[in-house]
């Protein structure tokens, strides 16, 4: 099964611009994209309503005045030794963030303050010390690392190159993952 | 379809979009307070005698800090996080000259930007200040 990614724009604020990816599965282009999906999933959940609210409000916060500043994302496999020692962090291990509000998880890859994709997420076990612990959590956190591993690849061979706030692309640009 | 994160984002709840506001600008706050006095999230750390992930929470602008915890802060960092509207005004109505030296410095040789910075800070000050540049 052949399985690619695209990458497609959702927000742009002052501040920040914000994207997301979007599953082709043998061709055919899933109806959402994995920020869709997260909202879909969380929005109506009142056992979370808060956390979901916060996370949305924060990402508008950082879009219209903060922006994207690095401190506000932790890295998951580090989350036991925060804040994150960002030149201790393996090239990899800088790629996949996640940004939460107590269990409901919401993946995302911060490019620079300006830029950050947004990927798929859910609510974490208390139970689970980590990501990679929780059965519900693991499948979007892999996901994550997958889009993020590829995407940097595709960021260090020029396919995708940084511009302030943006990302420049061929249209028919695609990410080959391992789901 | 991208009617979906439109919405999510339009109907953001006031209490929370407020919630997020506050909680930011008090950690904002608090990393202006560490560059003024070079501490790092791991000396607040030792000073409140926390473990440098509870900081970390504290400071990644969702956490539900309450009161106790942010007036710990301030007598740990020893300045003023949170200050009232009537407190402020109280303080801050004392001062009669405000020092530009650092900014007049930073715009020397280049009288353009140096004068809009006069000019921007009488405005914003009005009549009962002197502007001490030196």
């Amino acid at each position: 099964m052949n399985t690619f990614a695209t990458i497609e724009e959702v927000l742009r604020y002052e501040h920040v611009t914000y994207y997301t990816v979007r599953i082709e599965v043998d061709d055919k282009k899933e109806d959402e994209n994995e920020f869709e999906k997260w909202i879909s999933k969380h929005s109506q959940d009142d056992s979370i309503k808060d956390e979901y609210q916060d996370l949305i409000s924060f990402l508008e916060r950082m879009g219209k005045e903060l922006s994207a500043k690095k401190r506000y994302f932790r890295h998951e496999r580090k989350a036991g030794a925060l804040p994150p020692n960002w030149k201790k962090l393996k090239p990899q291990e800088k790629e996949a963030h996640v940004t939460y509000s107590k269990n409901l998880r919401l993946y995302c890859m911060r490019i620079t303050k300006s830029v950050v994709i947004l990927f798929n997420g859910d609510i974490k076990s208390i139970r689970a010390r980590t990501a990679e612990e929780c059965p519900k959590v693991r499948k979007f956190f892999r996901q994550a690392n997958n889009f993020a591993k590829s995407i940097d690849e595709a960021i260090s061979n020029r396919e995708i190159q940084v511009d302030t706030g943006n990302l420049i692309f061929d249209t028919d640009f695609e990410i080959a993952i391992n789901l | 379809m991208r009617n979906i994160i439109n919405n999510a984002f339009k109907n953001i709840d006031p209490n929370n979009k407020k919630f997020v506001e506050k909680n930011t600008d008090i950690v904002e706050e608090i990393y202006k307070i560490f560059e003024e006095k070079d501490y790092s999230q791991q000396d607040l750390a030792e000073l409140l005698d926390k473990h440098p992930s509870e900081i970390s929470k504290y400071l990644s602008g969702l956490h539900n800090l309450t009161l106790r915890s942010i007036t710990k802060m301030e007598i740990a960092l020893g300045s003023d996080i949170i200050m009232t509207r009537s407190k402020a005004r109280e303080k801050y109505r004392k001062a009669r000259f405000f020092a530009l030296k650092k900014n007049a410095r930073k715009n020397e040789g280049d009288i353009t930007d140096g004068g809009r910075v006069k000019a921007e800070f009488r405005a914003h000050i009005g009549e009962d200040f002197s502007l001490k540049a030196s």
